[in-house]
């Protein structure tokens, strides 16, 4: 089960480690995925698959929630920051970078959840049969985001010429502030200093780091945003992936809310400590309402429990 | 004296040289004890006055260098925020401590607000109610904090450059990172990987080494920020010397008003102006300056803020 775990997380963020070895081929049409591996499965084995194409698309989700945090988290620090040294009021920003980090706590604590709880469905089963449909899956998947980046292609290139441009000319401030404070710490000053400045010199270097300094930071900022948008761009992939678990978990949602399909394996199985008591056991949710059953179980869980 | 002069003590040192080639020849040389003599040429009306200005300028110079301690702290739970969210782990406990630092930083820049309009109101009652013997002590402070702090400046100047080359070093190395990652994403926009892969998978290889680097890059301009801090807190000392200065000259003047038989000195001045006689306070002794600035920032609401 284990080189499942890793295709599977390879699938949104490893995903060159199974592409040299691609060679074996597999159905890839949904339909006959369903066909091929699911006709053959016992409820319980249907109702483990379900399980787990419901963790991995909850934990893609939130995977996708949390990305979407970054960028504004460091925005608002820089904007906090410029503004309380420029005297401007902050309060607006330090409460919206609050609220921010409140719901980041949310997020963050439903993924640890979901992922604790994908390492106990993980150790649980180890049949052939399903780990054959997983797989089977991780390569169509791989097809498909490999067709989407193709999409893609004119897009990525012109993106990632233009942070290449940007990291670029970020590099080269960095080399010339490099070469500022050098000079500094000789003595060397970019200004002519008077004679009576002369004798002052160490004085002013101090007041010109004090003085510059925000600058430069916003430059390292500047760099800091090239790298977010560069990762966010590349992290539509993770958006990709998970549209592809969501499909497969419809597939299994259908056929465990079929009318035939006994009832007691249409449901959730583990915990993020254990599989579930009986009692504990919940229908598992409709694919478009994965996020509101998430967020139910966070709040299920105590806050020592998150932390 | 203006309000630009004033503050330059601290927030401008530029502006300092300029009294300096100006008015030296008035104030020639000043003795470690020059509150006293300053205080003895005048009325109790304009010790008064004096102190509340050097009371208002300690506490703000004194919030300044308190917010300035904030900042690293603040950027360094950020990123280590960011790369618990892409490494996986859980970031709770930073969320916490940023929570928390957001909190102090919001309550001080509160006082701060306060703080400085009270040392608006203070200096516009001055410009109206200046005399020459307060108008020349005020300079005269000014010219003694600006030489202790050349001679703090020149004390420390060794050490200063020590720190400025080692940040030029890692600037540097941090710079060269940067344009090596331009290189590479240069490289990936025309098609070059650095391994071989079949052709379908080449686009899908080359979005996976950005996202693969991407906490990579993101460390070296931490990095940058970091050194960009730190160096920012070597050059703040300077800072904190100043608050020293204020502090040194205010417990002065605090001793030289409160040793005499008169009348106690009272605090003058709100955010509003001059206050009425009624909401007047003893000015608090050096020791109680901060509990002072807690128990005014309490009393604003938060509507006043």
């Amino acid at each position: 089960m284990k080189i499942i775990k890793t295709l599977f997380l390879s699938l949104l963020f490893i995903v060159c480690t199974p592409l040299s070895s691609s060679t074996h081929t597999y159905d890839t049409s949904l339909q006959e995925w369903q066909q091929t591996y699911l006709t053959a499965m016992s409820p319980e084995q249907l109702q483990f698959t379900a399980n787990f194409l419901y963790l991995s698309y909850a934990i893609a989700i939130a995977e996708i929630k949390i990305r979407q945090f970054i960028t504004p988290l460091s925005r608002l620090n820089h904007t906090i920051r410029t503004k309380v040294i420029t005297y401007k009021d902050a309060t607006d920003d330090i409460a919206m970078l609050k609220t921010l980090l409140d719901r980041l706590s949310y997020v963050a604590g439903a993924r640890t959840i979901y992922m604790e709880t994908l390492k106990v469905c993980l150790k649980y089963h180890n049949i052939q049969l399903i780990d054959n449909a997983l797989v089977s899956i991780q390569y169509d998947a791989q097809k498909k985001l490999s067709a989407w980046t193709y999409e893609m292609l004119d897009e990525t290139n012109n993106r990632l010429a233009k942070s290449s441009e940007n990291f670029s000319l970020t590099g080269q401030y960095f080399q010339d502030i490099s070469q500022l404070y050098n000079n500094m710490s000789k003595g060397i000053l970019p200004i002519k200093l008077s004679k009576e400045q002369e004798q002052h010199k160490f004085l002013i270097i101090f007041d010109a780091i004090m003085r510059n300094n925000n600058e430069l930071l916003m430059l390292a900022e500047q760099g800091i945003d090239t790298i977010n948008e560069t990762s966010d761009y590349a992290a539509t992939l993770i958006t990709v992936g998970a549209e592809i678990y969501k499909q497969y978990y419809s597939v299994m949602y259908e056929i465990i809310t079929a009318p035939t399909f006994d009832k007691q394996y249409a449901t959730t199985m583990f915990s993020m400590h254990d599989v579930l008591p009986k009692e504990y056991k919940s229908l598992l949710p409709d694919p478009h309402h994965v996020f509101e059953h998430m967020l139910q179980t966070t709040k299920l869980y105590t806050q020592t429990e998150l932390l | 004296m203006t309000k630009k002069i004033i503050l330059s003590t601290i927030f401008g040192l530029f502006s300092f040289f300029l009294i300096i080639t100006q008015e030296q020849q008035n104030f020639p040389d000043f003795s470690k004890n020059i509150c006293f003599k300053l205080c003895q040429a005048m009325s109790f009306q304009e010790q008064e006055i004096f102190a509340n200005i050097v009371y208002l300028l300690y506490v703000n110079a004194l919030l300044d260098a308190t917010i300035d301690r904030y900042y690293a702290p603040l950027s360094h739970v950020t990123q280590q925020i960011r790369r618990n969210m892409t490494d996986f782990a859980n970031p709770n406990d930073e969320l916490a401590m940023a929570y928390c630092l957001l909190e102090d930083i919001s309550a001080i820049t509160k006082a701060r607000l306060i703080y400085n309009t009270t040392l608006e109101e203070c200096l516009n009652y001055y410009e109206q109610h200046k005399t020459e013997t307060l108008d020349n002590a005020l300079q005269a402070l000014q010219i003694n904090a600006q030489e202790c702090l050349q001679k703090w400046a020149h004390e420390h100047s060794e050490h200063f450059t020590k720190s400025l080359k080692k940040s030029k070093t890692i600037l540097s190395e941090n710079a060269q990172n940067i344009l090596v990652a331009s290189n590479m994403l240069k490289g990936l926009s025309k098609g070059a990987l650095p391994f071989n892969t079949t052709e379908e998978n080449k686009r899908i290889a080359a979005i996976n080494i950005v996202m693969k680097n991407n906490p990579i890059f993101m460390n070296h301009a931490n990095n940058i920020s970091n050194t960009l801090d730190e160096t920012m807190d070597e050059a703040m000392n300077i800072i904190y010397i100043g608050v020293e200065i204020y502090r040194q000259y205010y417990e002065d003047i605090y001793a030289i008003i409160t040793s005499s038989d008169q009348d106690s000195a009272t605090i003058l001045f709100d955010e509003y102006g001059l206050l009425p006689a009624e909401y007047r306070s003893s000015l608090p002794h050096v020791a109680t300056v901060k509990e002072e600035i807690y128990k005014t920032t309490q009393q604003y609401s938060s509507s006043h803020v």
